[in-house]
């Protein structure tokens, strides 16, 4: 059990986000926030983790090694400040926590990610896809509105008839 | 603040190695001191700065087995005798399943000892870890290092590091989890990964990295695959940094780990299983004549009851002295130790 619970390694900045929010009753983060939060992990994790178990032939952990990753990462944080400052704080306390830095690694996809966030990321992605592709459907089949004469919408003449 | 490591270091330059100046043809042979254990695997060797040697192995029940511990013996250069070995991890401490891969580095800040640890599985759920001496006799306790942003499994290590002359060192480690490829990791004093650059794809494994020159390296590879292969190799001119495409050296073998050093003109000598199926061959090959000296040659079957007919896992290097060790795995039961010069090689 002890094995288990050290493989998990050092979380990331964004999922100790999470965990405060989740603890300051999503006070932290509005809704459309979290959820942009977790879409962004959920798509760099399976960049991220594709790359690094070979599936991918472009090595993009190493980029987290490179003197531009952190500008790249904090022009993104200042792209998203305008919409949410929240997130922005994220991504600086993110920035920083690489620069001291706190954890034993100085990439820093190690703070950004981690493998946690990532499954949880994309266990809820998968069930806002389900539920759209759901909903979509049932969109679909669901029985269209009867109009005010007991006509339904489709079967009115189409325009010019 | 620490500060962005990778890029603020200046571009990484190999400390110059030794390569076997001693004018004398020397070879000797002999077998390091035996561990009370079913099986020993995977030597090591470094040089300390009493020009003892210091040797690591591990040993247990078999590979993978929670009773598997790493062992070091010491080589007085006075005396010409080794310690009787003494078990200084099993990764209880560093809570893991088991350990293995040893390897030695040496450098002036003390000895360090990396090793593969395995936490879920086989070889490819591990991780590796070092521990600290200040002489090679007094052992900290083992931390991990991150090589990997996947639950940092999957990254082994087997071969020598090279210095860097900026206090850093180049440790040649490789991927197992899913796909293989090899890497070579920048390793700060403080065992931080400031940078990992993968040297070539699937099915190359166990780089082993030979600097030519402060900018100039040659890795060669292990061909990790069920069919028979070729020892490739690839360059770098940049201090590591980026790696050529590999290409073949033409020896064939299979699945078996390499060795290689510099002879006096600087040209490399590989040590490998030159067999395509097994590892009851083992050879010395000077790579630019391509003239050769048998350590080992077993006409036996590999496999006889509990015996292993293996002679593996060489581990070679050249000291100050002008001699080269080698090391290897003898039937998985005992470590043979090798001393020769550059003028016992055909």
């Amino acid at each position: 059990m002890m094995r288990l619970l050290t493989l998990l390694g050092t979380p990331s900045i964004p999922l100790l986000a999470l965990v405060a929010d989740l603890l300051l009753r999503r006070r932290l983060f509005s809704p459309r926030e979290r959820r942009a939060l977790l879409w962004w992990s959920a798509s760099l994790s399976l960049v991220l983790y594709s790359s690094t178990l070979g599936y991918v032939p472009i090595d993009v952990y190493r980029a987290g090694f490179s003197s531009w990753a952190p500008v790249v990462f904090a022009a993104l944080a200042l792209a998203v400040a305008t919409r949410s400052l929240p997130l922005a704080l994220t991504a600086l306390v993110t920035l920083v926590a690489c620069d001291v830095p706190i954890f034993r690694s100085v990439n820093l996809f190690d703070y950004a990610i981690d493998p946690m966030l990532g499954i949880v990321a994309i266990g809820w992605a998968v069930v806002q896809g389900v539920r759209f592709a759901k909903a979509e459907k049932g969109a679909r089949c669901a029985p269209l509105p009867v109009g005010a004469h007991g006509v339904r919408p489709s079967d009115r003449p189409p325009h010019g008839r | 603040m620490g500060g962005w490591r990778a890029a603020r270091r200046p571009a990484p330059l190999f400390v110059p190695v030794e390569c076997g100046g001693h004018a004398a043809a020397v070879f000797t042979a002999e077998f390091l001191p035996s561990t009370p254990t079913n099986f020993v695997h995977a030597a090591t060797l470094a040089e300390l700065p009493s020009h003892d040697l210091l040797a690591a192995w591990y040993g247990g029940t078999d590979e993978i087995d929670p009773d598997v511990n790493i062992f070091v013996s010491r080589l007085d250069h006075l005396t010409g005798t080794w310690s009787p070995p003494r078990a200084i991890e099993n990764g209880r401490g560093a809570r893991v399943k088991s350990v293995g891969n040893p390897v030695l580095v040496v450098d002036k800040n003390g000895v360090r000892l990396f090793f593969v640890a395995v936490i879920v599985g086989g070889w490819s759920g591990s991780t590796i870890c070092v521990k600290h001496s200040p002489d090679g006799e007094h052992w900290s306790s083992a931390h991990r290092i991150v090589t990997s942003p996947f639950f940092n499994l999957g990254m082994l290590v087997r071969s020598p590091a090279a210095a860097y002359a900026d206090g850093t060192i180049a440790l040649p480690i490789y991927h197992e989890l899913w796909r293989k490829w090899p890497a070579l990791a920048r390793i700060d004093a403080n065992d931080r990964v400031v940078d990992v650059a993968r040297m070539a794809g699937s099915p190359l494994i166990q780089p082993w990295v030979v600097p030519r020159s402060p900018a100039e390296a040659t890795a060669f590879f292990r061909w990790s695959a069920r069919t028979p292969g070729v020892v490739t190799y690839a360059t770098t001119r940049d201090g590591g940094a980026q790696w050529s495409e590999w290409r073949s050296t033409g020896l064939v073998h299979r699945d078996s780990a390499v060795a290689a050093a510099l002879l006096p003109d600087r040209s490399p000598m590989i040590v490998y299983n030159n067999t395509p199926g097994d590892r009851r061959k083992l050879a010395l090959v000077h790579l630019s004549t391509g003239r050769s000296l048998a350590l080992e040659s077993d006409p036996r079957p590999a496999f006889d009851g509990p015996i292993r007919r293996e002679y593996s896992y060489p581990y070679l290097i050249a000291t100050s002295d002008g001699r080269y060790h080698l090391v290897y795995t003898w039937q998985r039961t005992k470590i043979r130790h090798v001393t020769f010069t550059a003028a016992a090689i055909p």
